[in-house]
């Protein structure tokens, strides 16, 4: 038996009532009464208080501490009375988790199918209070397949938006005057995803066995495919450690501890956060994770800042690969971690006063909330365990992007091409910067290309490839985006860029001996 | 539409342990030589480890919810099946001509390699797999240090095209100093006393002397042949 069940969600006066009384008219076809369960302290379904046989008022306070109990008496009125379809209107405060434990597990498992969740959001009380709601709301956005909203104005709509693809990029959100469009698509059988899957590994695979055909021998998608899987085996050994350590701040570290490590005034916080870069052996694929996790834990933005900038330049591994990479050169060594420091913390000075609070939207106004698992329920163990991995395959998506795009860039030589043209230094430099980042090299081993520059570049000019492209590359900005805004990654881009830039240049006139230092 | 529940915890733990294990596969066949250096071993291995205990633990969830995550492990059905895939990989006999070369690339990073009482007493240099990449950054670097010294080296025999002599070729090998985005090509020049084409393109141990030559740009290594056989071609051609 299974018995199709339709949630809807949202606090108090979102219309939840309103809403499940024009969908049981719509459903005219129907057999049998649906059952209604309001998990509620509201008023009753207006149309329903006279059939109280087909609704169930359960208290909240019975939901969070009675499941068994609770279990029982929907299993009396749903299976018992061979229910096909059950309407549950969710009390906006209550975790969806216990929708979960009660209708997904123990004696229902198997039976309930929950056919969608819909949330009712009432877009001021949401923009303005939802962190002060606890994680109920947050849990029920997230999990929900529908998002509708009654519409407001321009901005608010805008940032409301904004604010719930943070949270639930996967819902369909539909301003109220369409919700007659979403009760049409609740009647539709949707494909699940594990279809998805079946369907996307034999493309994959049917892809793989075409490739003899279309892109074998030594054609360029051959070795395109070669490069790529190389930055690829190259970079998901170092992203897995990232994501652990990172996953390990989140979940065992306490925002305490970490807000203690980091000193009040910028510049002993951002010298904090340069030491970390040096102590831990961390690539930039690595060290962006770490970011993520030290923005969440309450570290400020600047000081993680520098710390994501100075990590990938100056950590151990990196040292002693451009110091053989550069013949055992310690100028150069001296050099790219120098100019490393001194743009990492220009850097972090620049977002200390220039950014703004929503720099820290995706993590920092909703508190630690992300969909990444760590909300999930369970031991430290397991969370961890949840956490790494869904935070693995959120970045990975775009490492495998990045890594792919630099592969064509590699093997299409475009970079290349440009750089043999005759160019005053600053055009070399910034052309060294920009292959830097489009060919997104681990800085665990961008050392020995950068050294095959030199035969035709500076080292003033192949410097700027030393220390931007740990910094910021393609993959890098489709990393930061997982979780930042889209314009606080071009400005953190842009900026850097040009700090980069004006630091190597500053360093190449008055240090490193002139523009035309080899 | 999300629903986690039944077999599809199974189903992603099955997504996650099948990535594992080709992983594994993938390391321990060595075919990742193709792609990185020996030096990832340990590191693919460690991801192999992860994406195992991830699997086991995904496949074990009683819980269910509603939420499903299943659209994520496309990632790994995605490194599972490009493991697989049919990649032709670079081979010294895909280059035309010595021309391409690169020993200028040749860095601090490869280990030089410390003679033994024995050779400098009786002037001669073995070049194992181990030593190739080190004794080609050694000759070119300081020759004169070596000069006369007999050395014995494999490697594929390539003919030089640009130094207008017919009897000039190249014992080239492909270096690898990270991953398969920066392959290169390392030799050194040998002259042969006759043109040799049997042995053109082909896979060869061949015994010489060292000698010093000079160029506009400064001295070079060459390899004086004296003797010359087909040899095994390895199993990777790559030296790290």
């Amino acid at each position: 038996m299974s018995v199709s069940v339709i949630v809807v969600m949202g606090i108090l006066d979102a219309g939840k009532s309103t809403f499940i009384n024009s969908y049981i008219k719509m459903q005219g076809d129907i057999k049998t009464d649906p059952l209604i369960i309001q998990f509620e302290q509201g008023d009753i379904a207006v149309s329903l208080k006279k059939k109280e046989k087909n609704l169930l008022w359960i208290p909240v306070k019975e939901a969070q501490q009675q499941t068994e109990e609770i279990r029982k008496k929907l299993y009396m009125r749903i299976v018992m009375e061979k229910r096909q379809l059950v309407i549950i209107e969710w009390n906006g405060l209550l975790s969806f988790s216990i929708l979960e434990e009660l209708l997904l597990n123990g004696i229902f498992a198997g039976i309930c199918d929950i056919k969608a969740t819909i949330y009712l959001a009432d877009v001021p009380v949401l923009l303005k209070e939802l962190k002060y709601l606890g994680q109920g709301p947050v849990s029920q956005i997230m999990n929900a397949d529908y998002i509708l909203y009654r519409e407001t104005k321009g901005n608010e709509e805008k940032e409301f938006l904004r604010r719930i693809k943070l949270l639930n990029k996967e819902a369909k959100v539909l301003p109220v005057s369409e919700s007659n469009q979403l009760k049409r698509e609740l009647k539709k059988e949707k494909q699940s995803d594990a279809m998805g899957l079946c369907i996307f590994a034999s493309v994959m695979m049917i892809l793989a066995l075409l490739l003899p055909v279309f892109g074998g021998g030594h054609s360029k998608i051959n070795d395109v495919l070669v490069v790529f899987m190389g930055l690829m085996l190259q970079g998901i050994p170092f992203l897995l450690l990232g994501v652990i350590l990172s996953s390990l701040i989140q979940v065992f570290v306490s925002s305490e501890t970490i807000k203690r490590l980091f000193p009040k005034n910028k510049l002993g916080s951002m010298l904090v956060a340069v030491l970390a870069g040096f102590c831990l052996p961390v690539c930039d694929c690595a060290s962006i994770p770490i970011f993520k996790s030290l923005v969440k834990k309450g570290v400020p933005l600047y000081a993680a800042v520098t710390f994501m900038m100075a990590a990938p330049v100056i950590n151990p591994v990196v040292i002693l690969s451009t110091y053989y990479a550069f013949h055992e050169d310690v100028r150069v060594v001296l050099l790219r971690m120098g100019l490393g420091v001194a743009s990492a913390i220009i850097i972090g000075l620049f977002t200390a006063y220039s950014g703004k609070k929503k720099d820290l939207e995706k993590s920092g106004p909703l508190d630690a909330l992300c969909s990444c698992g760590c909300m999930e329920e369970g031991s430290r163990i397991s969370v961890f365990i949840r956490h790494s991995e869904l935070e693995f395959l959120d970045v990975a998506r775009y490492l495998v992007f990045g890594t792919f795009i630099s592969a064509i860039f590699q093997e299409t030589q475009i970079g290349e091409s440009l750089c043999v043209c005759e160019f005053s230094f600053p055009l070399k430099l910034a052309m060294m910067m920009l292959l830097a980042f489009l060919l997104s090299l681990c800085s665990s081993a961008d050392a020995i290309v950068a050294k095959s520059f030199m035969v035709e570049f500076p080292l003033s000019a192949v410097m700027g490839f030393l220390v931007f492209g740990p910094m910021m590359d393609i993959k890098n900005v489709l990393m930061l985006q997982s979780g930042f805004k889209k314009t606080f990654v071009i400005r953190l881009c842009v900026v850097t860029f040009l700090v980069c830039f004006l630091v190597v240049l500053a360093a190449a006139v008055f240090s490193i001996g002139g523009l035309g230092y080899e | 539409m999300n629903k986690k529940g039944g077999l599809e915890p199974l189903f992603e733990g099955i997504c996650a342990i099948a990535c594992a294990a080709s992983l594994v596969y993938f390391v321990a066949t060595g075919q990742y030589l193709y792609f990185v250096t020996p030096s990832m071993k340990g590191f693919l291995y460690f991801a192999a480890g992860v994406f195992f205990i991830w699997g086991i633990y995904g496949a074990l969830q009683k819980k269910r919810s509603y939420r499903s995550f299943l659209k994520r492990f496309y990632l790994f059905v995605f490194i599972a099946i490009l493991v697989f895939l049919p990649y032709e990989h670079m081979k010294t006999s895909n280059l035309t001509s010595a021309e391409d070369v690169a020993v200028n690339s040749l860095n601090g990073e490869i280990e030089e390699v410390l003679l033994s009482e024995e050779e400098v007493k009786n002037r001669e240099i073995d070049v194992t797999e181990d030593t190739f990449a080190g004794w080609v950054k050694m000759l070119w670097n300081d020759v004169h240090a070596y000069e006369d010294y007999t050395i014995t080296i494999s490697g594929r025999l390539v003919k030089s095209e640009d130094a207008g002599e017919q009897n000039q070729y190249t014992l080239i090998r492909l270096y690898m100093s990270c991953c398969a985005a920066d392959v290169l090509p390392i030799g050194i020049p040998c002259v042969m006393s006759e043109p040799v084409k049997e042995y053109e393109e082909a896979w060869v141990e061949l015994t010489g002397v060292v000698k010093c030559c000079h160029k506009e740009e400064g001295t070079y290594p060459k390899i004086y042949v004296k003797q010359i056989k087909k040899s095994t071609e390895p199993e990777v051609e790559y030296i790290f």
